[in-house]
């Protein structure tokens, strides 16, 4: 029923809009929702070539973009700060009450009842007129009053002097036909006085007489005097249309002025003026002509001929600001009743609607400011809410919800809280993966996803978390990566001696722990031996303490510590370990004679010699066999 | 007055009885104490067994040292002798084949073996005599 008023009212934030999630076309689809002003001058498709007269001076609301285009700016939906002061001024203002307020109201109600056709005896344009000035005085007027006067005055003023045209067009159209007569009569009756007399001849012998023939020169249809005739007949004809034309003009562009005020009026949601306005019109111009001069592209002009189907006129605007003003009063009606059953949220949403159509309203200037400040902080809430959605601060969003579930038993938090959900997931999700990269040593590919989570979220707490794990993970990464460098430099012992720092850096990382246990359990082994063949050195066994890291020396023959022990050992030992190198090598050989030779020789230099044992046992055994 | 004659004890017989005797003692001595005598074999070079003792392939030789160690399995045994003594020592092991009719082997006992290296400079017992 009321597309214009829908339009109107879309055009405007609503109070209690939580959340609108971006359209995907424009904007990344992570990206959080905004409410910021989108301004975007004069770079909309749809505003250009639109700045005629009407042009632009309507918000247009996109509802694929969720965008209002103003003037050539475009707004987005969700921007709850344009409204937000007002409303809340609003709500906080006392009602208007005064006398001088009701007589401003009450001087409105006179004029439309003196302009009503329904009046008993008609309405009294003059008398209407003269109540213009007196409502102009009240403040909250803004003089739209005078402006309608003079409006009033200046098509009065073009219709006089159209009058005054009519007027001089009479006596134009008088002498054209006083010429016309003059010339008809001149060309009827003014003849060749010599005409038709009789003349002797002029020659010798000629006595004939002569009759004169009628000479027509310079007389009736071929004289002066009627060629000046005809040319001021046609002079006069070229006059009277111009005047025409001048008239049909004046006419029209006193229209064109007077709709611009109208229209002006809608714009502003003074739907009383556009009343009043639309039925001095009717008294002004009795044509029958109201059809609105507005440009076909403009988006006022799409409005109307879209929702209407037909072509706006001086009618169309009254009657959308009577259904205006109707439909602000129900909803005021709606408030009062929601109110009073504390449904919060469902009455700022009714108020708020109405009170973006019908600030200057009577229903909405005269409410009470008790049954306003019932809503007042179920609104600041909103606007909390709206304003933590904004900044992208979706922890305070949480906790403003809770709070306006315990205001407001209507409050519907569903989008709010799935876009809620939808964030902190995602953010959470980047920050995730991005201790997973910085764990794989993958520092760009964890920056991106930090980056991400921070433009999802930037106050995640989960942020601080991360940083707080960047802080230790720079010594982290720094242990990690010395750890495989002295693993690659087969330097073991510095790992043993660094083991305890090292270890909190290959926390979590089971290939490298696997690699450290088995380097500290070597450098044991390493370190058993090497205690043991010490302490039988420090009896005299220094063949025994050859012959324990012997073994040992073979898996891990790089170590500096065995291998300076057993360099302090060998001078002691060489006889030891020459004749264990011979017999291996004879053994080796295939001789077996003298590898025995060298095995006993061993055994009786270390009597207790595992090797010499074992190739003593091994050689027998092959000789017996 | 006239000297007294000597009481029969005749210095030159005692002089004579005494070197029989101690011939007589010292031929015991020797008949009884004397190694045996040897094989008719070379004596081992036991430094070169022990540096090469392949290169000894096919070749006798006459060793003497005491047994230090002796194992002992179907197919025959292994004996090893201390040759020399320290800080010189050295040691041979000779393989005692299972037919081998030496008699017992006693451990730390001397022996003379008459032996022979094998391919694998490994000493063969030929034959064997305990000192």
């Amino acid at each position: 029923m009321k597309k214009p008023l829908l339009f109107l009212t879309l055009a405007l934030p609503a109070i209690a809009q939580v959340y609108t999630p971006p359209p995907a076309n424009n904007t990344p689809r992570n990206s959080p929702p905004s409410d910021t002003v989108v301004q975007q001058p004069n770079s909309q498709p749809s505003n250009n070539g639109n700045n005629g007269l009407l042009g632009n001076e309507i918000g247009f609301f996109d509802p694929t973009n969720d965008t209002i285009s103003w003037n050539g700016s475009t707004w987005a939906a969700s921007n709850n700060r344009i409204f937000e002061a007002r409303f809340e001024k609003y709500l906080n203002e006392p009602e208007e009450a005064s006398g001088e307020a009701n007589e401003y109201r009450d001087t409105i109600e006179e004029i439309l009842a003196t302009l009503s056709p329904h009046r008993n005896g008609g309405p009294v344009f003059a008398d209407a007129v003269a109540l213009l000035p007196r409502a102009a005085m009240y403040p909250g007027d803004a003089k739209l009053c005078d402006s309608l006067s003079n409006a009033i005055y200046t098509a009065v003023l073009a219709k006089k002097d159209v009058n005054k045209g009519r007027e001089m067009m009479v006596a134009i159209e008088r002498e054209k036909k006083k010429h016309i007569l003059d010339a008809d009569w001149k060309a009827r009756t003014e003849q060749d006085p010599t005409a038709g007399n009789t003349t002797k001849g002029a020659g010798k012998g000629d006595d004939k007489e002569q009759t004169n023939q009628a000479q027509q020169v310079g007389r009736g249809a071929q004289s002066l005097a009627y060629a000046e005739h005809l040319r001021r007949i046609a002079e006069i004809e070229v006059s009277k249309k111009t005047k025409e034309m001048e008239n049909k003009v004046k006419t029209e562009l006193a229209k064109i002025q007077y709709q611009a005020l109208m229209v002006q009026f809608f714009v502003q949601r003074r739907f009383k003026h556009v009343v009043m306005a639309s039925r001095f019109y009717n008294m002004l111009w009795s044509d029958g002509d109201g059809t609105l001069y507005i440009d076909d592209k403009s988006d006022i002009n799409k409005m109307f001929s879209e929702s209407l189907g037909v072509s706006p006129t001086v009618s169309t605007l009254d009657s959308l600001a009577n259904e205006a003003m109707r439909d602000i009063d129900k909803g005021v009606e709606a408030f009062t009743f929601l109110v009073e059953r504390d449904e919060l949220e469902s009455a700022s949403k009714r108020l708020a609607e109405s009170y973006l159509v019908g600030e200057f309203m009577p229903s909405i200037n005269t409410l009470p400011r008790e049954k306003k400040r019932k809503v007042l902080t179920f609104v600041r809430g909103s606007y909390v809410l709206l304003n933590a959605i904004d900044s992208k601060d979706y922890a305070k969003a949480s906790e403003q919800i809770k709070i306006l579930k315990d205001q407001a038993a209507d409050f519907d938090a569903t989008k709010a809280e799935a876009a809620i959900a939808t964030y902190s997931r995602a953010s959470d999700m980047s920050i995730m993966m991005a201790k997973n990269h910085l764990a794989a040593n993958e520092i760009d590919l964890a920056r991106a996803e930090i980056q991400k989570a921070m433009e999802v979220w930037p106050q995640n707490p989960k942020l601080a978390e991360f940083d707080r794990l960047v802080e230790a993970g720079g010594s982290v990464i720094q242990l990690r990566n010395d750890f495989d460098r002295l693993f690659a430099e087969q330097n073991y012992r510095e790992v043993f001696k660094r083991q305890h720092e090292l270890a909190q850096g290959i926390n979590n990382d089971p290939d490298r722990q696997a690699k450290f246990r088995q380097v500290l359990e070597n450098i044991k082994d390493i370190e058993t031996a090497v205690g043991g063949a010490k302490r039988m050195s420090s009896i005299g066994q220094d063949y025994a303490a050859w012959e324990e890291l012997s073994d040992v020396h073979t898996r891990f023959p790089d170590d500096p510590v065995l291998n300076q022990f057993m360099t302090s050992l060998a001078p002691k030992v060489a006889d030891f370990t020459i004749a264990l190198n011979k017999a291996k090598s004879h053994e080796e050989r295939g001789n077996v004679g003298s590898a025995l030779s060298w095995y006993y020789q061993a055994r009786h230099l270390h009597p207790g010699s595992k090797k010499a044992e074992d190739g003593i046992t091994r050689l027998v055994g092959a000789a017996l066999q | 007055m006239a000297r007294r004659a000597s009481s029969g004890v005749n210095t030159q017989a005692l002089l004579i009885g005494a070197v029989v005797l101690i011939l007589v003692l010292g031929g015991g001595y020797w008949l009884l104490n004397r190694k045996p005598s040897g094989f008719d074999a070379p004596s081992l070079d036991i430094e070169q067994a022990v540096e090469n003792s392949r290169s000894l392939s096919g070749n006798k030789y006459q060793v003497t040292g005491k047994l230090i160690d002796r194992e002992t399995e179907a197919t025959g045994s292994v004996i090893t002798l201390q040759i020399g003594e320290s800080p010189a020592v050295r040691f041979l092991s000779i393989l005692v084949p299972a037919e081998f009719s030496g008699g017992n082997l006693n451990p730390q006992d001397e022996y003379t073996f008459l032996i022979e290296f094998n391919t694998n400079g490994l000493a063969v017992a030929l034959d064997v005599k305990q000192l």
